[in-house]
């Protein structure tokens, strides 16, 4: 049944979102990569994003080159370059995941941004074309993607105790008025 | 701006400061803005009609039932499912299993295989999987006592007795009420440009009144005869509420600022008004007295709660004694300064009673209470700027001392076994170094302990310090958001997750507050709106 439906954008976007900061990814990155997948053509970013939990993720600035590690460089190149002053370059190509936080980015930021090619890697520039545009597809996820995912978003849960189950919530056990 | 049409005279918006404290948002009530009201005018204004196309309920009320009605030339429907259930499983919590009732609002009208699917899912709520076509989850417990009252009534052949109505004010309230592609339910995104459903809740709201629907009428059906309708209609959908609806607030800083710049420029067109004709200074002496009414009939257990509305009702007795010539030059801003003399109870229903007449300056409002943005990084400010920022626009965060236990008592988290939003005691129960980040305050306060005052780009700073990455970008919104924020440190011990509760609830259009604990709450929902075949009829500001 679930496979025929499909997954909404809501719930894959608030999967996402914990599974990043069970694996211990900064909350502000953990949002930018989340809300990428509003632009995501379908579920090849989740492979992708599964596939960087677990892994280190830093930025490293030199000059007009940033470096580092999982999807934070794609990340600190889409600020350099909305900041107005550098055109960043990475080394590397752009992956789907990575092309999601660039067409996130522009759309809030309101500003066309451009990457384009270069020898071992690409560079981030402002330009003129039309912002793009946020998709409503629904997500089929891949089994083994979505069990890593919900593998990382278990690690943001607390286990109950008998103290919080009674205290800790909501409405009294039950109820018969 | 507000409204998109028409520039309209205003007085100065009252300061964020004052109006996002969390005793005055817990004190709020609900106004002609809240949801249920806008739902009511936009029903009205499509001249919708609800028809029952499917009654599948057999002698004991159990079966399945089709609400169907059109808007924006597109039909809807609430497929209802009523099933057997006993006293030991029927329960608040979001750990319960079974409900006396699921509920699905469909998208269009469903055909037997899309009624056997649900039928099939609704009932397991949580445990079932849904479709772009299903909008909105719900379900809901029958409140024991008042439904077997009334159909024990009805069957004997009189109506049932209308204090006992309004004491409980529900035959069945719902215990959630999910939307936006929970558990593969539609996106939000995939129907918020259809006029009807554009605002914010619009659907879960549109559920929520057919819900009550069907209450009525599956106690009429085991009755088997008819209420009085002044009764029907003093009934409502009940509501529990708990701590899940208290993130969605930190979680949503834009949308929060939505709703309360249009609260406050609500007041502000209204105040604006130098003199008001003597029809609408009548129109709010009759509306004080709807407000005296309510208070009246608002009883609650709760010992603290209580006190709070018993010195409600002489406050605002007091104040309705005073009301002089409400014809006169500044009359308005006279008596709302009045107000602000007594308690925040007091000024919150001032303020709700103050705009109820004035629809016409008002309601077009409506169309800014939904909004899909989410606050964006300005990467290009020095950190220098947004330390000023901070200090200009977000004092209030560098108030607390998170050295100190009192400042951090409280944890939220997510339960593991029911992944339902939970508080803990961070010094006395496991699971704080898993906590769910809505500590706005203690990470803007970690924020400025690291952030230069000097030149340096944010960006630059972030791509070294990546974990003040989230708050800087939500405090830089301030400026040009001033709602967005709850103004207080939600960790702290005094801080009560209630007042946050009835901070959306009010929005929702709940009235009836009966506060359980500082952690959950009954209200009511449509208590006093028109019933299914009276759109168009007047929606109350309160039930009485």
């Amino acid at each position: 049944m679930a496979a025929d439906l499909g997954y909404s954008r809501a719930e894959i976007y608030a999967l996402v979102l914990r599974a990043l900061r069970g694996a211990g990814v900064p909350l502000g990155w953990c949002q930018d990569v989340a809300q990428a997948l509003e632009f995501a053509g379908t579920d090849d970013c989740l492979e992708e994003v599964a596939a960087a939990l677990g892994a280190e993720w830093a930025v490293e600035v030199d000059s007009d080159e940033i470096r580092g590690l999982g999807l934070a460089p794609i990340i600190a190149a889409c600020d350099c370059v909305l900041a107005g002053v550098v055109s960043p370059r990475l080394p590397g190509g752009v992956s789907a995941a990575g092309a999601a936080i660039v067409a996130h980015r522009a759309a809030t930021a309101g500003r066309a941004i451009a990457i384009l090619p270069e020898q071992n890697g690409v560079r981030l520039q402002l330009g003129n074309a039309p912002l793009p545009v946020a998709k409503h597809e629904r997500f089929q996820p891949d089994p083994e993607v979505l069990e890593t995912l919900h593998r990382f978003a278990h690690l943001t849960y607390v286990p109950e105790t008998e103290e919080s189950r009674q205290a800790g919530a909501g409405a009294g056990l039950t109820d018969n008025d | 701006m507000m409204d998109g049409s028409t520039h309209r005279p205003q007085h100065p918006l009252r300061p964020a400061s004052d109006v996002m404290r969390l005793e005055r948002l817990g004190a709020m009530m609900p106004t002609r803005l809240s949801f249920l009201r806008v739902l009511m005018r936009t029903l009205a204004d499509q001249q919708a009609v609800v028809t029952r196309p499917v009654w599948e309920m057999d002698a004991a009320g159990f079966g399945h039932a089709v609400y169907s009605l059109t808007l924006d030339e597109r039909p809807y429907s609430l497929v209802a499912f009523s099933q057997a259930l006993s006293d030991a499983d029927r329960s608040d919590r979001v750990i319960a299993t079974a409900w006396d009732a699921a509920f699905v609002l469909y998208d269009g009208v469903p055909d037997a295989a899309e009624i056997a699917r649900l039928k099939a899912n609704a009932p397991l709520q949580e445990g079932g999987r849904f479709g772009p076509r299903d909008l909105v989850l719900s379900r809901a417990n029958k409140s024991v006592r008042l439904f077997a009252h009334v159909v024990d009534a009805l069957r004997a052949g009189h109506q049932p007795d209308a204090e006992t109505l309004r004491n409980t004010g529900y035959l069945m309230r719902t215990t959630a009420v999910y939307g936006n592609g929970k558990f593969g339910l539609a996106d939000r995104a995939t129907y918020c440009d259809r006029p009807a459903l554009s605002g914010p809740f619009m659907a879960e709201m549109l559920a929520v009144w057919l819900i009550r629907a069907f209450t009525l009428d599956l106690a009429e059906h085991l009755g088997g005869r008819a209420m009085d309708r002044d009764l029907k209609r003093s009934l409502g959908v009940g509501n529990a509420t708990g701590l899940g609806m208290a993130p969605f607030l930190v979680s949503h800083p834009l949308l929060l600022d939505a709703w309360f710049s249009v609260r406050e420029t609500a007041l502000a067109r209204v105040l604006a008004q130098e003199e008001i004709s003597a029809g609408k200074a009548a129109e709010l002496v009759a509306q004080a007295q709807v407000a005296a009414g309510y208070l009246d009939g608002w009883n609650v257990p709760d010992p603290d709660a209580a006190q709070v509305i018993t010195e409600l009702r002489g406050e605002w007795a007091e104040f309705c004694d005073g009301l002089r010539d409400l014809t006169g030059h500044g009359a308005l801003q006279a008596v709302l300064d009045k107000a602000q003399l007594g308690s925040i109870p007091l000024q919150e229903l001032a303020f709700s009673w103050l705009i109820e007449p004035f629809g016409d300056l008002v309601d077009g409002l409506a169309e800014c209470l939904a909004t899909p943005f989410s606050p964006v990084l300005k990467p290009a400010m020095s950190c220098a700027e947004l330390r000023h920022l901070v200090l200009s626009t977000a004092p209030w965060v560098l108030e607390p001392d998170f050295d100190s236990d009192a400042d951090q008592a409280q944890f939220w988290y997510v339960s593991e076994a029911k992944l339902e939003p939970r508080l803990g005691d961070r010094y006395r129960e496991p699971g704080a170094e898993r906590e769910t980040p809505l500590d706005t305050a203690r990470q803007a306060a970690a924020m400025m302990n690291h952030l230069p005052d000097d030149d340096t780009p944010l960006w630059q700073f972030l791509s070294t310090h990546p974990q003040h990455r989230a708050v800087a970008q939500r405090l830089q919104a301030l400026p040009s958001h001033p709602y967005a924020e709850v103004q207080c440190n939600i960790l702290g011990k005094e801080a009560a997750p209630i007042h946050l509760l009835r901070a959306k609830l009010s929005m929702f259009g709940a009235t009836g507050f009966d506060p359980k604990s500082r952690l959950w709450t009954r209200v009511t929902l449509a208590q006093g709106l028109p019933l299914i075949d009276e759109v168009g009829a007047e929606a109350p500001w309160l039930p009485t």
